[in-house]
């Protein structure tokens, strides 16, 4: 799939170097959902990742009482998915489309090979994907500190 | 560095001296939050403002509070609040029925930029309640519309039950010329919009950033981290205006009881860039 477009503007792509950049792109494969399809299921394996081209994903988690809940949305550009990263390698979330979305699929097993002759691109993705699971946790918890919130309550 | 400072554009000739008002409409926003349309009891002028300035509403023996003005500053025939209620006389004003009179002073304040921001991207953003304050801008923002660069709203709310203004979101939204984004902390089985805190959302806006003039209003958090954000984006941090909240007694720089430092809230507020605050704000209790 080509990724130029989201080269700039991207976090998974704005600080790869030209090679890295290359060979996601050459692995890389387009797959489209139409609205409200599951993309990955919780307790799965986890041997993708993703970066959203098109349309909105909604992360969520079903409990046996309530129906699912959604705990963030992954717009354009987005990373998806970040449990390929680390043991036991199992979606953590369920993953579905809100409205028609592309994705470009990366496999991870593929990426993990490529590490072992790249330490330049393992370095890189780790950084890019440390910097991304940063930023949603601080977000998390500013969504847990409910700063909309009734003071009262 | 850019500095534009907001105005104060209505003076007080008196202010301790206390108006009446009558209430002529409410509406509900949420289960605690209602809108309150007043007009003029006492036969004085009609009480111009400007978008981010406050009066002092005082409902008989009860107390006194601050409260932002949410109407429309090309309507100053008809004065509006919006308020949530949070505590004894918060729970009182939303009491109020069609009819009854308060009393009002003001208004107090400075304003957000609109005039020094013509010509330039404009990037509103607030949370929960703060759209409240911030409303009367985006009012004179679109009837002024093309004086301005892009024009985008980003507006987070706890959940979809309790966004407000929906009427005035839809309208925003159906225009092609402002950029209206939408997020909750909490989604619900039917909501398809986003969820999550608003700062992702400011990368999928177009401005700017040389030439971006910002508004936030929210919980102070949340306008910490939009002006960090904001800044990290290029935009300057006195070209980024927040609305501060503290408890403002006299509503004119006398008692000191909404002071940070050396900015009184309720005189060089509650509108101040950015830069002026950045240092108190970030200091934890302060």
């Amino acid at each position: 799939m080509k990724l130029a477009a989201w080269r700039t503007t991207s976090p998974l792509l704005t600080d790869l170097d030209d090679e890295s950049f290359a060979f996601l792109e050459d692995i890389s494969e387009e797959v489209q959902y139409p609205p409200d399809r599951v993309i990955f299921r919780v307790n799965t394996p986890a041997d993708r990742f993703f970066m959203v081209a098109e349309g909105t994903v909604a992360l969520r988690m079903a409990g046996p009482t309530r129906p699912a809940v959604t705990i963030q949305t992954v717009r354009s550009g987005g990373v998806l998915g970040l449990s390929w990263q680390m043991p036991p390698h199992l979606w953590q979330w369920t993953a579905q489309s809100i409205d028609a979305t592309t994705l470009a699929m990366f496999d991870a097993e593929t990426v993990r090979q490529r590490f072992r002759t790249s330490p330049e691109l393992e370095l890189a993705l780790m950084r890019v994907l440390a910097s991304e699971a940063l930023k949603r946790l601080q977000n998390v918890r500013l969504q847990l500190l409910d700063v909309y919130g009734d003071d009262r309550t | 560095m850019t500095m534009t400072d907001p105005s104060t554009a209505t003076a007080m000739a008196e202010p301790m001296m206390l108006r009446t008002f009558r209430v002529d409409r409410t509406m509900k926003e949420t289960h605690d939050t209602v809108t309150l349309e007043l007009v003029i009891a006492d036969r004085g002028p009609d009480l111009a403002f400007s978008p981010g300035q406050f009066t002092m509403f005082y409902v008989f023996g009860i107390g006194e509070v601050p409260l932002s003005i949410s109407g429309d500053p090309a309507h100053p025939e008809r004065l509006v609040h919006t308020v949530r209620a949070v505590g004894a006389v918060t729970d009182a004003i939303c009491a109020l029925k069609p009819g009854q009179t308060v009393g009002i002073r003001g208004p107090f304040g400075t304003s957000w930029p609109v005039d020094s921001a013509a010509g330039r991207d404009i990037v509103v953003v607030a949370g929960g309640i703060g759209l409240a304050p911030v409303r009367p801008a985006i009012r004179h923002l679109i009837d002024h519309r093309d004086a301005y660069g892009t024009l985008s709203i980003v507006y987070g709310s706890r959940s979809p039950t309790v966004l407000l203004y929906r009427d005035d979101v839809l309208e925003w939204r159906s225009r092609f010329d402002i950029n209206v984004q939408v997020t909750v902390d909490r989604g619900s089985p039917t909501w398809r919009g986003d969820v999550g805190v608003v700062t992702p959302l400011l990368g999928v806006l177009t401005f700017e950033p040389a030439n971006t003039t910002a508004f936030v209003c929210g919980p102070e958090i949340m306008m910490r981290v939009v002006a960090k954000d904001l800044a990290a984006r290029g935009v300057d941090r006195g070209d980024i205006f927040i609305s501060l909240e503290r408890n403002v007694k006299c509503g004119f720089g006398i008692c000191g009881h909404c002071q940070i430092g050396p900015t009184f809230v309720c005189k060089d507020g509650p509108v101040v860039p950015y830069a002026n605050v950045a240092r108190q704000i970030g200091i934890e209790e302060l």
